[in-house]
């Protein structure tokens, strides 16, 4: 009797899980599906075609706002780890260097639309025009959210011996950061690059507040053309996405493993 | 033994200096600029502190905004954790092979811009979408169902767009969690019920209070996600900020609100740290 | 080959005295060994030769050279780390090339030498192989490989066998032997397993748990003449016996309270050994003769009953009580396949030693 509710326990929770996975799916396969339908609306499925993708391609709206999305996602990457990195090796060599580093753990906890917010007053106090360079600090403070805790942590578990053992070799402080330390921080600066670059391409509030009128970004292009309805060329893009995200998971796991091997 | 750090290229200030300098002036100060701005009514000759803002916001619809902000922050927490839980236990503790994949796939809609995840929502609930059609042609239903501009969609949408959220911390907890302990909790003679709520649950909630703060702090602020599936047709405290903000262009009384809003999430959070507090101590004495 | 001088060396951390006016010379080309309980400081002595530490006050000289304020990369000195500190990242080849890659050497002359080193650790076949890949006693080696690469004045070893194995470590100790005789450079070696130190050394120092230097001096004068209590029960285990010195009859005797006289022989007499000094008398278990009956050629007799019987395999050790309460540890070889006598618990039996194997101590 016992093992029987084991088993029908069992079958309840492989079947919650299940359905958790299809709830999470289904809408995007669905809508990936309809991508590839020949006509637009209403939702028979017709024929497979390519259209959209091609009007998506062609789409000039498109690639204006991918581009902008790109150029703030690359330079919000570049200056959040970068900026990050030196900020973390400055401190390991401060008393209290912790301390120092609380300083970016709110960038974490308080609400994103607060911090936008205020940069948007800031920005309007100080008459700075509104556009991607505003929409780039306020993605790059998100940034620095992620890539100093990240980098922070990878920091911390390095053995020290090794960069004793790399001066005790002859190496000067220079050339230990470049050859010993940066390789071993590496998995670190590459998650928190993949971290803050995807963040920057979904961010939607930062770009909603800060980003003015004049720059158009890709979350800021899918909002308005939720407003105005459904689209099939919404879907091609939403796949294209998708995959590009996909891609970037599995990069992601695969740093993963590797870290753990180290 | 010996604490020394060893030093390295960066003892300079010069290079801690630009984190830190873009932390304060485009963290910090925005932040406090905007807790000043709400006590400040500047025009073109006079500056005066006041709390006229305030005065503005005393009405009640604005609690009453507070209030479904809360309600709907408190419903998405419980509903992704209700269902997340589970979830998380079976990918971690019993999933042997396929793990890493169907980590994988959790995560993905992480990693995927959230207005996609609301437009996949809007694609099917539609009066003339996906699920609507179908519906129709299997004859299910007569006449399409009203099933966007509801609040079901809205907490649809937003159990959605936080369900990862919720999964990852408990999801990483349960990876560290000794199962042996389940094992030997049904050895001493306790139940399934009391091995759950007596081992399983005590040594998982740091994961879920993470997962909880995770998902509740930004629904608090959240308004994006309600506006395009309930309809716009209630106010939620971003939307109000948006109002503010961007539509009135009403710098003081935003940042009064927003002031407001920040000062209520905190006095939540605190109110349940202090009750926690009290029933861990509770169960400590008795 | 230089030699090293440590001149009053003081060293804090947060308020606690490690080293204070802590002064050593290493003479070169030998093997030396600093030996001393945990936290005593030889490991913080090793680190500021190496240049990981600086002293507060002090000077460390390599030969005529100030060293002291020398930074780490710019000495001849090299270290084997306790955890092999080998980079992950790296494979065997470029971990004990890394040091020829910093000073930009042709390939060819690196690849020789790589090659002459590993051949003297015998891990030539390993050359390509992760780090991750090698057992604990490998790993061991490429670090003292990626050491001896640089040609350094003096290689300091911090107990870099202590996380293997016993088997392993004998082997590995004998290696090293080999390899200093033939480098001919200085090792400076810091354990505090005192059978370490006694195996591998040409000369070691002892330091007590406050830093300070008990002894110097070649294993044997430390194990056979130890200059203090401490010494003598840190390395090897003493019989300690307080007493009063006297003359009787032209023999040095020490009168130890309730057990009897005892007679002495003292090779030089020293200052403090003055007649009536409460002194301490020593003799090691392994050079006491334990027996049933009682033995006439022996210069000192003692009765006492077994209360410990431990068996080494190759020795057994006894513990006797005495008369006084007082343990005396016996180690007795186990020579005979057959032994004539058996000793049991609770026997009665004579322990007996010469003269000649007492050491005096004063404290």
């Amino acid at each position: 009797m016992d093992s029987l509710w084991r088993v029908f326990q069992d079958s309840v929770l492989r079947l919650w899980v299940a359905c958790t996975y299809l709830f999470l799916y289904i809408p995007l396969i669905v809508l990936a599906v309809f991508s590839f339908n020949e006509i637009a609306f209403p939702y028979r499925w017709v024929g497979f075609s390519l259209r959209w993708y091609r009007e998506l391609a062609i789409s000039a709206e498109i690639w204006e706002a991918t581009k902008n999305s790109l150029i703030v996602a690359g330079s919000a990457v570049f200056l959040s780890v970068t900026l990050g990195l030196f900020f973390v090796m400055w401190c390991s060599q401060q008393r209290r260097g912790n301390y120092l580093l609380s300083f970016f753990y709110p960038n974490l906890v308080v609400p994103e639309i607060v911090i936008a917010v205020g940069l948007l007053s800031l920005f309007v106090f100080l008459n700075v025009p509104l556009g991607i360079p505003s929409l780039i600090v306020g993605h790059t403070l998100l940034g620095f959210g992620y890539a100093v805790p990240i980098i922070y942590t990878r920091f911390n578990v390095l053995d020290k011996r090794l960069i004793e053992a790399s001066l005790d070799l002859g190496a000067t402080h220079r050339q230990t950061f470049v050859k010993i330390v940066l390789p071993l921080l590496m998995p670190a600066i590459v998650s928190a690059s993949l971290l803050v670059f995807i963040l920057s391409l979904d961010d939607f509030l930062m770009a909603f507040f800060c980003g003015g009128t004049s720059a158009q970004t890709l979350s800021l292009y899918i909002f308005s053309m939720i407003r105005s309805g459904v689209s099939p060329v919404v879907n091609a893009l939403a796949t294209v996405m998708l995959v590009v995200s996909s891609l970037l998971v599995m990069v992601f796991c695969s740093i993963k493993t590797k870290e753990t091997i180290w | 033994m010996d604490k020394e750090t060893i030093s390295t290229t960066f003892t300079t200030f010069l290079w801690g200096v630009p984190a830190l300098l873009w932390q304060v002036l485009f963290f910090y100060v925005p932040l406090i600029f905007l807790l000043a701005s709400s006590f400040i009514k500047h025009s073109e000759s006079s500056f005066e502190i006041t709390l006229e803002h305030y005065r503005l916001l005393l009405d009640p619809v604005y609690l009453y905004v507070l209030g479904r902000s809360l309600l709907l922050a408190l419903t998405t927490v419980t509903a992704c954790l209700i269902i997340a839980y589970p979830v998380a236990y079976y990918i971690s503790l019993r999933l042997k092979r396929w793990k890493t994949l169907f980590f994988a796939l959790l995560i993905l809609p992480f990693w995927t811009n959230f207005l996609l995840l609301v437009y996949a929502w809007y694609f099917l609930l539609e009066n003339d979408g996906l699920l609507n059609m179908v519906l129709l042609h299997l004859g299910f239903i007569t006449e399409p169902l009203h099933m966007m501009n509801t609040q079901a969609a809205v907490l649809c949408g937003m159990f959605y767009c936080y369900l990862p959220f919720m999964l990852l911390p408990l999801y990483s907890t349960f990876e560290r969690f000794d199962e042996r302990l389940l094992d030997a909790s049904s050895d001493l003679g306790a139940t399934q019920w009391q091995t759950f709520t007596r081992i399983m649950v005590p040594l998982t909630l740091p994961g879920i209070k993470t997962g909880a703060l995770l998902v509740f702090i930004p629904a608090f602020g959240e308004f994006v996600t309600p506006s395009l599936l309930g309809g716009d047709k209630h106010m939620y405290i971003g939307s109000v900020i948006t109002h503010y903000f961007l539509t009135m262009r009403n710098v003081s009384v935003g940042s009064a609100f927003t002031c407001l809003a920040s000062c209520a999430l905190i006095l939540i959070l605190f109110m349940v740290f202090m009750g926690h507090s009290l029933l861990t101590k509770k169960e400590h004495h008795g | 080959m230089k030699t090293i001088y440590l001149k009053d060396i003081c060293k804090s951390f947060d308020g606690d005295v490690i080293l204070n006016k802590f002064s050593l010379t290493v003479p070169e080309g030998k093997f030396f060994a600093v030996l001393g309980p945990s936290g005593c400081g030889k490991t913080t002595v090793l680190r500021i030769i190496g240049g990981f530490q600086q002293p507060d006050s002090g000077t460390v000289m390599l030969g005529d050279e100030d060293i002291t304020n020398m930074p780490i990369y710019k000495r001849r000195v090299s270290t084997v780390f306790q955890n092999y500190a080998l980079f992950p990242h790296m494979n065997v080849f470029d971990n004990v090339a890394y040091s020829l890659h910093i000073k930009d050497l042709d390939r060819e002359l690196i690849k020789q030498k790589v090659v002459k080193v590993l051949r003297a650790v015998r891990l030539e076949l390993h050359m390509y192989r992760s780090i991750q890949q090698l057992s604990g006693g490998e790993q061991q080696r490429v670090a003292i490989a990626r050491a001896i690469i640089t040609d350094p004045e003096v290689l300091l070893l911090d107990e870099p066998f202590a996380a293997l194995d016993v088997k392993l470590r004998e082997q590995m100790l004998i290696e090293l032997m080999d390899l200093q005789e033939t480098l001919k450079t200085t090792f400076v070696y810091v354990t505090h397993d005192q059978v370490e130190a006694l195996t591998v050394a040409d000369q070691m120092a002892i330091l007590n748990a406050d830093g300070q230097i008990e002894q110097i001096g070649t294993p044997q004068q430390i194990y056979e003449f130890p200059a203090s209590s401490f010494v003598a029960t840190f390395v090897g285990k003493m019989n300690l016996f307080r007493g009063i010195l006297k003359t009787v009859q032209d023999d040095v005797c020490v009168d130890v309270p309730d057990l009897g006289v005892f007679k002495a022989y003292i090779p030089a007499r020293q200052e403090w050994m003055q007649e009536g000094r409460e002194i301490l008398m020593g003799v090691r278990p392994e050079k006491i003769w334990i027996g049933k009956k009682r033995e006439e050629q022996f210069s000192n007799v003692i009765i006492g009953k077994v209360e410990a019987i431990i068996y080494h395999g190759y020795a057994t050790q006894y513990g006797v009580q005495m008369k006084n309460g007082m343990m005396v540890q016996v180690f007795e070889q186990n020579e005979e396949h057959f032994p004539k006598e058996k000793i049991d618990y609770d026997d009665q039996v004579f322990l007996h030693w010469q003269k000649e194997n007492v050491v005096l101590l004063e404290r």
